[in-house]
């Protein structure tokens, strides 16, 4: 094969990685932004990043972290500053809750309540917390993807955990203060 | 705690979650033995484990998996350095241009209530929407009808594909758009002729105004508003051709 069949087929390769990942990349997109139009577009970019950099990947480590990194850099230095603050993206999640049969109606009120407590957090724990306990990334690897010391990431999961240690607000309350909130 | 020994709580989440070497770990145990007060805080601090993993579970169901997926093959391919360069700069490009909408979006929004600023707003984006920036888009009907149910439910507007049709453009996309609180209905269209244009809408009670005409950045705006919604359509089209695009929205929207 030439250089070029070569090329063509690595891209092709790569391509069908990163197609596998989309949907976790697109739910940190909606934990970084809380919007899902911009958790949206943090994906595209992230592809064409990852794409155009696919030299740059250093065979035999894992492409989700990556790509996680790749994404954190773009929502850090090229979305964030621009005011995006009380999204709706979960409040979406929440809303499509079905609520059939008792038990699987329990699990979603609990995962809503997970999930509104830790979108209730500041943006550097409530991250940090998805890529500990929901990406399970090792402290190491959260270091590395966000480009922080690991005593860093130790005193944001030490903060989040004691905010999130706290008796939470009662469901009404919360809606009604987020209600009044314009 | 008061004891100045005492295992921060850096430490003891760390311990926790299995991240210290043999040495901190007895540490940590020891003090837990040795302090009542050192148990209690890992006790407390340990209450914050909930089901993370499960509860973000759903949330991946929610990822619109498809269109991402389209968006992905419609990504051009890797060519050799000396062909790909002009490729590349047009997705750098392409790129920049969603990363600089949502910018011009936020940062302009404040003023958007002082009546023509969402106006503004949505015309310094819209400036930087390319054909391609359309070109990924859905044209599945079904897909549309559900954009449009969504957005229509957000403004308190009924939305249909027949009702936001518009002669001699294609409707690729409505989207709500939501800043500090103020909803706005994005419906983008591509017209073959002269590019993308959009017919925004927002609630508003200033009550009903004609259809009226402006010029931003460089772009065509027709506007007008009934007594619960005001609408903006902004192209690259002549006055014209907007107005009759205008005039049969308006129509169409009345139901």
């Amino acid at each position: 094969m030439n250089e070029q069949g070569a090329a063509i087929t690595r891209d092709a390769e790569f391509r069908r990685e990163l197609g596998l990942l989309l949907p976790r990349l697109w739910r940190y997109g909606l934990v970084l932004s809380r919007q899902k139009h911009l958790a949206e577009d943090l994906v595209q970019a992230t592809c064409v990043r990852a794409l155009e950099r696919t030299g740059q990947f250093a065979a035999g480590t894992r492409l989700d972290r990556w790509l996680l990194a790749i994404m954190h850099s773009i929502w850090l230095n090229e979305l964030r500053s621009q005011r995006v603050r009380q999204g709706q993206g979960f409040v979406d999640a929440e809303q499509a809750l079905s609520f059939d049969g008792e038990s699987q109606a329990q699990d979603q009120v609990l995962a809503a309540q997970v999930i509104k407590r830790v979108n209730g957090l500041p943006e550097a724990q409530r991250e940090t917390v998805f890529l500990a306990y929901v990406e399970g990334l090792s402290y190491k690897e959260i270091a590395d993807v966000l480009h922080i010391p690991v005593g860093t990431v130790m005193s944001r999961l030490a903060a989040a955990r004691a905010k999130l240690a706290e008796a939470p607000p009662s469901n009404h309350r919360a809606e009604k203060t987020s209600g009044e909130r314009r | 705690m008061t004891d100045l020994n005492a295992p921060s709580d850096e430490l003891l989440v760390a311990y926790l979650d299995g991240e210290l070497d043999a040495e901190q770990r007895r540490f940590v145990v020891d003090q837990l033995h040795a302090h009542p007060a050192v148990a209690e805080r890992l006790a407390a601090l340990q209450c914050a484990d909930m089901p993370f993993k499960a509860a973000f579970e759903g949330v991946l169901d929610e990822a619109p998996t498809e269109r991402l997926n389209a968006m992905l093959k419609a990504l051009p391919a890797r060519e050799p350095p000396a062909l790909s360069r002009r490729r590349f700069l047009a997705v750098a490009a392409s790129f920049a241009v969603a990363g600089v909408v949502a910018d011009r979006l936020f940062m302009a929004w404040p003023h958007a209530e002082s009546g023509q600023g969402w106006r503004a707003s949505v015309a310094e984006y819209m400036a930087l929407y390319t054909p391609q920036t359309l070109e990924n888009l859905s044209d599945d009907r079904a897909a549309h009808v559900a954009q449009l149910r969504s957005v229509g439910t957000q403004l308190g507007l009924p939305l249909s594909p027949d009702a936001v049709s518009l002669p001699g453009a294609e409707f690729r996309r409505a989207q709500i758009l939501n800043y500090d609180g103020v909803l706005i209905g994005q419906l983008t269209y591509l017209d073959p002729r002269h590019g993308p244009l959009a017919l925004c809408i927002t609630a508003s009670q200033k009550g009903p105004a004609g259809l009226a005409t402006e010029q931003r950045r460089g772009m065509n705006v027709v506007y007008w508003s009934n007594a619960s919604h005001g609408f903006m359509l902004i192209g690259r089209n002549p006055f014209d051709d907007l107005q009759i695009m205008a005039r049969s929205a308006e129509e169409r929207l009345l139901g």
